[in-house]
């Protein structure tokens, strides 16, 4: 799953999902990648699957109003991602990703096209009918 | 009121403030004293028909006294015995005090005076009930002098009074063949030391088998005894009735219904059926006091412990200076480093803290802090519920290594720790 920006570059990726344990809550291991122009990120991290279907719903709900600003974040507070509509029609998507000890950071910025939400939740849905 | 006062061929009925009955007095020579044991008025002189109490002049005709209570007792100055002649006396003049003259049913709310000493040649016998709703027996002076038996009807046994000043509680239990018995040094009243022994009298010496109440600790030392081994148990009062019950782990040997019954104290509880359960099934088995000594090594102080250990390595005493032996040493190394490398071990899940697989697993740095700490978030932090799993969180500010941040606990509707973290501002 990627979110891509204007100009249609990968900005962020989310890959190698993983179901950890049978049983609620369900935790998925999960690999994210930021690619901004001069920097790399990479990290493993843990979610929950309620995140990634909180995320599914934002998306959707995004999707069909263009209002609403919302994040995607987990309990361990590694990966923060807001979504934010801006009078322009595009996204603004920020946020951060942390190590695993929280002392390096790499904070992002860039702008999405709202066209880029259908494809977005199509797999965000795969995911999580795959997850549950 | 008929109030007997004996002396020689002397006999006087009273009404109840203390005026004479006519023609219920029997006199073969003058007496000084009357009413109350006070020196009574002369009849004969107009000029003092009234009782001379040490304070004051007292009008027995009206029940009242001539000057106003020095000690201001009564919302009226002039009332004498509280109104209440019958249950109270006035020694002086000053203040009346309840003074019961036992007879009857029960004695309520008073109290038994009994002068400098004692109870010389006589029984105090409890034929109902004995002590009842936390009245006390108080012997300022202990028993000392006191050699007589006495029956107590409420265990059948015998209480005995020895030479010593001890108190002796005997129960018979001739199918076991066992013997308890109870000593009380010093006084009851106080309670600055009692000890009860107990032993079986196919073994044992009662002398050397003792079971102390320390005041200043708050706690007893039980031995039990048996034939084949000695076991020491310690009490917590703070684990029951707010620190008045008594906790045994796992005792039931010695009982102490009869020492119930004339004090303040409560013991002889068992761990079987008790609130507190060490992750077993309370029936005081060796997997029930294991947990409950890892419980308490818990509890311990790890910062003090670990300075006592490094004191120790250096010095061969602890960081007051007190001596403490190899194994004291290892004791409180090993309360150092939290039993249980893994969250799900049995310490915490002894307290009702369940935790989720992952978390067990989570051995990085900031998920792995001392499972020490999570029952204290989870008391002390903040809550919040998530929306969408009403799953209950905790969260206490604190730091790691100097790092501040924010600890956190989730549990989820099952009860089970699901996550664990701190998260550095």
């Amino acid at each position: 799953m990627e979110i891509k920006d204007i100009n249609g570059e990968t900005r962020i990726k989310f890959s190698a999902f993983k179901k950890q344990y049978e049983g609620e809550p369900i935790f998925i291991d999960l690999s994210v990648e930021i690619y901004l122009d001069n920097s790399l990120a990479k990290e493993s991290i843990t979610i929950e699957l309620s995140d990634l279907a909180s995320f599914l719903k934002n998306l959707e709900i995004l999707n069909g109003e263009l209002k609403q600003t919302f994040y995607f974040q987990h309990s361990d507070q590694r990966i923060e991602i807001k979504f934010e509509p801006l009078t322009t029609g595009n996204i603004k998507v920020s946020g951060f990703l942390r190590d695993i000890l929280y002392a390096n950071s790499l904070n992002f910025s860039f702008e999405m096209p709202p066209s880029n939400l259908p494809n977005l939740i199509r797999n965000c849905e795969n995911l999580v009918d795959v997850l549950r | 009121m008929k109030l007997l006062v004996r002396k020689q061929n002397i006999r006087k009925y009273y009404y109840a403030f203390g005026g004479e009955l006519p023609g219920r007095k029997w006199t073969s020579e003058n007496y000084r004293y009357g009413y109350q044991g006070q020196e009574k008025p002369d009849a004969t002189n107009s000029s003092n028909p009234w009782y001379s109490f040490e304070l004051r002049m007292y009008n027995q005709d009206i029940g009242r006294w001539f000057a106003p209570d020095p000690y201001g007792q009564y919302h009226s100055p002039y009332l004498a015995m509280g109104n209440n002649p019958v249950n109270q006396i006035d020694p002086d003049g000053g203040v009346s005090k309840s003074h019961n003259f036992v007879s009857g049913t029960y004695l309520r709310k008073g109290t038994i005076q009994v002068g400098s000493y004692g109870f010389q040649d006589a029984d105090m016998e409890f034929t109902g009930h004995g002590v009842n709703n936390n009245a006390e027996i108080i012997m300022s002076k202990g028993l000392s002098g006191v050699g007589e038996s006495a029956r107590n009807p409420g265990s059948g046994g015998m209480v005995s009074f020895d030479e010593n000043g001890q108190i002796h509680f005997n129960s018979h239990d001739e199918a076991r063949k066992e013997r308890e018995i109870a000593e009380a040094n010093s006084t009851l009243a106080g309670r600055t030391e009692m000890h009860f022994d107990a032993w079986s009298q196919t073994w044992g010496n009662p002398n050397s088998n003792k079971s102390t109440y320390n005041p200043n600790t708050g706690t007893y030392e039980y031995q039990k005894i048996t034939t084949e081994t000695v076991t020491y148990h310690q009490y917590w009062p703070d684990l029951w009735d707010n620190g008045k019950g008594g906790y045994l782990p796992y005792y039931n040997e010695i009982s102490m219904s009869t020492i119930q019954s004339i004090g303040k104290i409560n013991s002889n509880r068992n761990q079987s059926g008790s609130g507190r359960n060490y992750g077993g099934d309370g029936s005081g088995s060796a997997y029930d006091n294991t947990l409950f000594v890892v419980d308490k090594i818990n509890q311990w102080n790890p910062i003090a412990n670990l300075m006592d250990v490094v004191s120790h390595a250096f010095t061969g005493q602890d960081r007051l200076g007190n001596e403490m032996t190899q194994g004291e040493a290892w004791l409180k190394a090993a309360s150092v480093v939290p039993i249980g490398t893994t969250a799900s071990s049995g310490v915490n899940a002894a307290k009702g803290l369940i935790y989720h697989a992952r978390v067990s697993a989570s051995k990085d740095f900031y998920h792995n802090f001392p499972v020490l700490f999570d029952s204290h978030i989870i008391e002390n932090g903040a809550w919040s519920q998530r929306i969408i799993d009403r799953a209950n969180w905790f969260e206490l500010p604190g730091t790691i290594n100097g790092t501040n941040g924010m600890y956190s606990i989730g549990i989820n509707n099952s009860g089970i720790i699901f996550h664990r973290g701190f998260v550095p501002h």
